[in-house]
């Protein structure tokens, strides 16, 4: 019984150490993500920040800046990685997806 | 300033600083020697004793793929930092600059910069208190068992790593903790930098949403329109710049998490639990 509790325990502490790493490895990827995504939300926000702006008895030459301002805030600010994959929640879940496939992939070549 | 609102990147910048992989533009040649050996016996080592285990030893492919998927990645890295040193020191002060600017009678108390901040460093500090905290446990298991953390990676001969258990275990524990020390620094360069132009971009909105306020006159208003203006282009080249610096780790960065992931998966799918086996 002494021996069981003591397996027991081995392989609850073996659970716990290989759940942390595997979390701290999926954490990793997803914190570049996260702040990527952060970005572009932000950017968006700023369009949206000047479009609640209400005050429009300004003059022309203020108006004419605001909607040249605006049309260029349009396009959002992002960071892509080799300036072909950018950096977002999209491809948090694409990677995910894709370590998935690669584990099938090569478990049932294993399996063979 | 940066002492007081960016407490994440001090800490990373000193973590790295201290292997000799962060060299200021005013940096000794001293602290670049110290740079090169510190990739060299902490990172270029983890992978190829491997490697070289694999290869010359004719160890088992699967003991040692998950060695070389997690260390792969930060030796492609760490030669690009290295390499291109000068343009991330820039991109630093730039950084620097750029918090300097964005400070207003609106974003006085900084906020947002100091929330952001204070979580960053907790998550560091949290990722460096799990690699001592798995390398001690590893270490004393090594120890209890006359063997090594990681047996697999060790090109020689059993009977000498028992003889000299205890040395050789405290070397590969340190090498490691070394190696994934820096590995955890790296991952969390372009975290940092790209965390703090969102921060900057919360300020700039924050600051925006007051130009709605209608106690100031006409000509004050369009001043600050304009200061925004400037600051918005500040932060979206800042952004690019990011992009330009960082494009190669961050594809490194996914591309090689994956693969880790996968392994990672492969070996956990491996493992058997004793109590089943008896």
């Amino acid at each position: 019984l002494k021996l069981w509790f003591v397996l027991q325990i081995d392989q609850v502490l073996v659970l716990i150490k290989e759940s942390i790493v595997l979390s701290i490895a999926t954490f990793i990827i997803f914190l570049p993500n996260l702040t990527g995504q952060q970005v572009i939300t932000e950017s968006e926000k700023l369009n949206q920040s000047l479009f609640n702006y209400s005050n429009l008895k300004k003059n022309k030459k203020f108006k004419s800046s605001l909607i040249i301002f605006m049309e260029r805030l349009k396009r959002p600010s992002k960071v892509a990685a080799f300036g072909v994959f950018p950096i977002n929640l999209e491809t948090f879940l694409s990677i995910i997806n894709m370590a998935f496939s690669l584990f099938t992939a090569m478990k049932a070549l294993k399996d063979k | 300033m940066n002492q007081v609102a960016l407490p994440h990147i001090n800490l990373q910048l000193n973590g790295l600083g201290f292997f000799g992989l962060w060299q200021p533009e005013n940096s000794t040649r001293l602290l670049k020697i110290r740079g090169v050996v510190s990739h060299s016996v902490f990172l270029l080592m983890t992978l190829i004793l491997p490697l070289l285990n694999f290869f010359c030893f004719g160890e088992k492919l699967e003991n040692v793929s998950l060695h070389i998927a997690l260390y792969f990645g930060p030796n492609l890295k760490l030669p690009i930092l290295l390499f291109r040193m000068k343009s991330f020191v820039h991109l630093f002060d730039e950084m620097i600059n750029l918090v300097k600017t964005m400070k207003s009678k609106e974003t006085r108390d900084r906020i947002n910069l100091k929330n952001h901040g204070r979580l960053m460093k907790g998550i560091m500090k949290f990722f460096y208190a799990v690699i001592i905290t798995i390398n001690t446990i590893e270490l004393m298991n090594a120890l209890r068992q006359k063997s090594v953390p990681y047996i697999s990676w060790l090109p020689i001969k059993l009977q000498f790593i028992v003889d000299y258990a205890y040395p050789l275990s405290i070397v590969q524990a340190l090498m490691v903790a070394g190696a994934q020390f820096i590995s955890i620094s790296l991952e969390f360069l372009p975290i940092s930098f790209i965390g703090m132009s969102s921060v900057l971009l919360v300020e700039l909105t924050e600051r925006m949403e007051r130009l709605s306020d209608e106690t100031s006159d006409e000509e004050s208003h369009y001043e600050e329109l304009k200061t925004c203006v400037q600051l918005h282009l500040e932060i979206s080249g800042f952004v690019k710049k990011i992009q330009d610096q960082f494009s190669t780790m961050l594809f490194i960065q996914g591309f090689l998490s994956s693969v880790y992931l996968c392994f990672y998966a492969l070996y956990l799918s491996k493992v058997r639990f004793q109590s089943s086996v008896i």
